[in-house]
């Protein structure tokens, strides 16, 4: 066949692409300080067919680099959070 | 040596009611053991790392994805979580699960046997200029911005800069009949995210079947026969549902 698929963990642009913001996404907070889970509000929307993509190219471009730069990313909680609140 | 504090760092959900190994995972150069924590027909695969937090750059995001392939040969219904999660015990993730539970249960017999398909669709520039060159209108307004400075030109560049755009929404929309319209209807479900860079004109996600997962690589083919010589294909997979599946958690503030 004329188009091979590439494998799924082989692209690091399609990766990256896929695991920052989609499937289950968890607000920045949660990541280390997790005191007492049972304060998570689960508010979450099971969503066949629609997700809406919150990363923007730019911040992607940026991210293709072998070692990815704190600033090139929405990881402060601050910021995650904006983009959360839709 | 002092005693790290540790947590548990989440990969994905999957819907098992037994114990299940999915191996090692070399971790920020130390090899982990990948194990299962579980409540009812859930589970989440996870290991237990030093309690920080994980930058995303290149090796541990690739690391990331690779567990979850990895538990995809294994197991036909995944849930993947984002990158970067760790909890601080597997009592968390248990409550964390426990809470997902309504959400995993009206998900895992929609995404069961399902894979995704990633199609991008990318203009070649040859084809990108010969469309642009059948617009007089816009090789006019082009000599018109070449014929003044750029502070005098402003305005006209941004009128040029429309008119460039209008063209290339009219390509993304014959991209988007004549391939994506065409694959959505032998998908389970499909998606069309906004492309991601200009010469972009499809990006789009396809859940599909695994058992047609074949007969779809074939219709993307002869989609692909149709457009060579115009565009380029980059199709990927086979990836967990990211684009099927989209659940927000926050915290609240006690």
């Amino acid at each position: 066949m004329a188009v091979q698929k590439t494998a799924d963990s082989s692209s690091l642009a399609e990766v990256i692409d896929r695991i920052l913001d989609k499937g289950i996404v968890i607000d920045a907070y949660a990541r280390v300080s997790v005191v007492g889970i049972e304060i998570l509000t689960v508010e979450a929307r099971v969503v066949i067919a629609s997700v809406d993509t919150w990363l923007r190219y730019a911040e992607a471009v940026g991210l293709l680099r072998d070692e990815v730069e704190e600033e090139g990313l929405p990881q402060q909680s601050n910021e995650r959070n904006a983009q959360f609140s839709i | 040596m002092e005693q790290q504090e540790t947590g548990i760092y989440i990969f994905c959900g999957v819907e098992a009611t037994n114990e299940e190994g999915f191996g090692h995972v070399e971790f920020e150069g130390e090899k982990r053991a990948i194990f299962t924590i579980h409540y009812e027909n859930a589970a989440m695969v996870a290991t237990e790392v030093p309690m920080k937090i994980y930058h995303p750059n290149k090796e541990n995001l690739m690391m990331h994805q690779q567990v979850i392939s990895r538990v995809m040969d294994k197991n036909d219904t995944v849930i993947p979580i984002s990158f970067g999660n760790v909890f601080n015990s597997k009592g968390d993730v248990e409550v964390l699960l426990q809470n997902l539970h309504p959400q995993f249960t009206e998900l895992f017999p929609k995404i069961k046997g399902k894979i995704e398909l990633g199609l991008k669709v990318i203009g070649k520039k040859e084809w990108l200029e010969k469309r642009v060159n059948q617009h007089p209108e816009i090789d006019e307004m082009t000599r018109t911005v070449q014929a003044k400075s750029k502070e005098a030109g402003y305005y006209d560049r941004i009128k040029l800069g429309g008119k460039a755009q209008e063209l290339f929404n009219q390509l993304q929309s014959e991209v988007k009949t004549d391939i994506f319209e065409q694959l959505e209807e032998k998908a389970e479900a499909a998606k069309d995210n906004d492309p991601i860079s200009e010469t972009m004109l499809l990006n789009a996600s396809f859940l599909v079947d695994r058992e047609k997962e074949e007969e779809f690589d074939e219709l993307v083919n002869e989609a692909h026969e149709r457009w060579k010589e115009q565009v380029e294909f980059n199709y990927t997979g086979p990836w967990p549902a990211y684009n099927f599946i989209n659940i927000r958690l926050t915290v609240e503030e006690a």
